[in-house]
């Protein structure tokens, strides 16, 4: 087994017309996480799906999927993909696009294995019975998750899933990725809902303008934000402040941050607190959101750009 | 193989699905019912079951000349006009959306992120639309090849050289619509480019057939048409005329030999459906030739040959290849349109 599901080196894909949708683009996927990608409108995620996928042919790239360079063929046989926007045929039933996308991968499933699929996605009970044209989106997008699973695939790659599905259904479907995951399947996320994937992702990978800004495991990329927030009732007298400030805290209206996962420092401004008879609300160890270290990637890549250096 | 089973499957599916195509499988249906229930009786000819009869001293019970009444009815009329006209244009409207609708976003992805090939996909695709016209030809056939052996006793096979030949002539005009609809992703101008290069081919076939009766046939009889006044006078017999005919017939020729050939499509379907082993005493006789005419007259020998070498002017196989030359040729730019695209 390689030890990692996606490992691409200089992808680069210019459309007709010189438009650069990736510009070398490098990332790994180990086997076995969930993985998300991420990026503004036009950051390439699409593109770059698509080439692993076969759909878009790119102009350049390196690198393996599941073992195999990208574009072999036989390969996407152990690769299930929803992409954005699904549109199954509209004269199929839901059980139907299943088979339809077993056949295509060239697989044959009998029923009782189609019926774990549509159980898994919670599609059991007749709705796999009509047409998809008489489905919800929600609904299309849960058939869309099953026909991408039906060829019990080793890598899975999913292209804004949750789009349009209900709030239950989306936190029906993080279970089903997390199942997914606790069985060594690979799951490749691309969408800009980014409170889901952060619930969601091992590692991620930031696009902005066709090349990767940030990449990396969640919890590594946002390690430098720890920091623990003290809030206090009232103000503090100056003095206490200023001492605390001294120490390189940052003190504000109600509260004070230490930066940095280490506690000793917070023992020592606890400590001063108490000394000075000030009432502790409370204590808590945070670190930075997907969403700000989203935005603070994207805003460093634009100022980098207008820089002219790049990263 | 499976995944070729799996999109013909798919195109069954999708096919059963249109309204359109179970109309134009009852209108099918009913047109070879209608023809079925012509029948013979001592007084004549007989519609609709004995509803209508028309007393005939040639077309009744028992005599050859009924019998290649009904084979020239259906190779005549029903062929050429109903399965050879309408139906491919009604395969056309029902096939018309299948690979606009295959190509586009969303619907394209599942397919091409699969194992099969690019190829493969657009072949699985193709041969599905044929099967639309073989669906509705097949259950045609079948009626009249159950009609003919139960009214006359002729188990006639040769009756079936209509289905493939009727797909054959669909695949021509279908390719062209392919080809536009790939391109450029849109059913209409697909729809209206089959259309037009379809007219356009036959007006060719029609011109080029018309060109060589006044450069050869015609002064092969003996004839001279005359331009300026009108009608003719009979000359000595020569091999060509010696006017503008000849280089405009050559052209039309050239054009003709790229094009798809429908018409002699339907001349190879008249040609290849016989009676009996014999030919039949009625064959090469136009229908109105059949009803207006005493067609127990002989015309001249030498005529008839005129009319031979005009009939045998193209090869069949040098027709039917040149045609499905020119499919290969649509068809394959298409698929390698369809191969080469960032969809």
């Amino acid at each position: 087994m390689a030890e990692y599901a996606v490992d691409i080196a200089g992808v680069e894909k210019t459309y007709r017309g010189g438009v650069r949708a990736l510009q070398g683009i490098s990332l790994r996927v180990p086997e076995g996480s969930i993985f998300g990608l991420l990026g503004p409108n036009g950051a390439g995620k699409s593109t770059l799906v698509k080439i692993l996928t076969t759909i878009i042919r790119p102009t350049r790239c390196g690198g393996s999927l599941l073992g195999s360079p990208v574009g072999h063929k036989p390969t996407l046989r152990k690769v299930g993909y929803l992409p954005e926007h699904a549109r199954f045929p509209a004269y199929l039933t839901g059980r139907q696009v299943i088979g339809y996308s077993a056949g295509l991968a060239g697989f044959r499933v009998n029923a009782t294995e189609v019926d774990g699929l549509l159980e898994l996605v919670g599609m059991a009970g007749g709705a796999e019975k009509r047409t998809i044209k008489t489905y919800s989106k929600g609904m299309v997008q849960r058939i869309g998750l099953a026909q991408a699973l039906v060829n019990s695939p080793r890598l899975v790659i999913l292209d804004e899933p949750t789009d349009g599905v209900d709030p239950e259904g989306r936190y029906h479907m993080r279970r089903i990725l997390q199942k997914l995951r606790s069985d060594g399947v690979t799951v490749f996320v691309n969408s800009h809902l980014l409170g889901e994937l952060e619930t969601l992702c091992d590692s991620i990978a930031i696009l902005k303008e066709g090349e990767v800004v940030r990449q990396g495991a969640l919890s590594d990329l946002t390690s430098g934000s720890l920091r623990f927030e003290v809030v206090f009732e009232g103000g503090l007298p100056d003095e206490v402040a200023s001492q605390i400030r001294s120490y390189g805290h940052s003190v504000g209206e109600g509260g004070i941050t230490i930066h940095g996962g280490d506690p000793s420092p917070l023992q020592e401004v606890l400590d001063v607190l108490r000394a000075a008879g000030v009432v502790i609300l409370e204590v808590s160890k945070s670190r930075q959101s997907l969403e700000e270290l989203f935005m603070e990637s994207i805003v460093e890549a634009k100022g980098s750009r207008e820089g002219g250096g790049r990263i | 193989m499976r995944v070729l089973g799996v999109l013909l499957l798919d195109s069954f599916r999708m096919l059963r699905a249109k309204r359109l195509f179970w109309i134009v499988l009852i209108l099918s249906v009913l047109i070879g019912l209608v023809y079925a229930s012509i029948g013979f009786d001592g007084a004549g000819v007989s519609v609709l079951f004995g509803l209508i009869a028309f007393e005939s001293e040639l077309f009744r019970m028992g005599t050859e000349a009924s019998k290649e009444l009904y084979l020239l009815l259906f190779t005549n009329v029903i062929v050429p006009y109903w399965l050879g006209l309408f139906s491919i244009v009604l395969g056309l409207i029902s096939c018309a959306s299948i690979f606009p609708e295959f190509i586009q976003k969303g619907s394209i992805d599942l397919a091409l992120s699969k194992p099969p090939a690019r190829v493969t996909l657009f072949l699985g695709k193709y041969l599905g639309s044929l099967l639309f016209v073989l669906m509705q030809v097949l259950p045609f056939t079948l009626i009249v090849y159950m009609s003919l052996g139960l009214r006359f006793g002729d188990w006639n096979m040769s009756l079936f050289w209509a289905v493939p030949l009727v797909v054959l002539s669909f695949s021509f005009v279908y390719a062209v619509h392919v080809l536009i609809s790939v391109w450029s992703g849109s059913t209409i101008l697909g729809l209206f480019a089959a259309l037009l290069v379809w007219g356009g081919s036959v007006l060719v076939e029609w011109a080029e057939e018309i060109t060589y009766d006044i450069a050869y046939s015609i002064p092969q009889i003996g004839y001279e048409l005359d331009w300026k006044e009108g009608g003719h006078e009979e000359v000595e017999p020569r091999e060509s005329s010696e006017d503008f005919m000849v280089p405009l017939h050559g052209v039309l020729d050239s054009t003709r030999l790229a094009l798809p050939k429908t018409r002699a499509v339907g001349a190879q379907m008249r040609s290849l459906i016989v009676v009996n082993e014999s030919g039949g005493g009625l064959a090469g006789k136009s229908l109105l030739a059949l009803l207006f005419e005493d067609p127990l007259e002989e015309a001249p020998a030498y005529h008839a040959e005129v009319e031979r070498k005009a009939d045998q002017r193209h090869g069949v196989w040098k027709d039917l290849g040149s045609s499905l030359l020119y499919e290969l040729a649509v068809a394959g730019l298409a698929l390698v349109i369809f191969v080469r695209r960032d969809f």
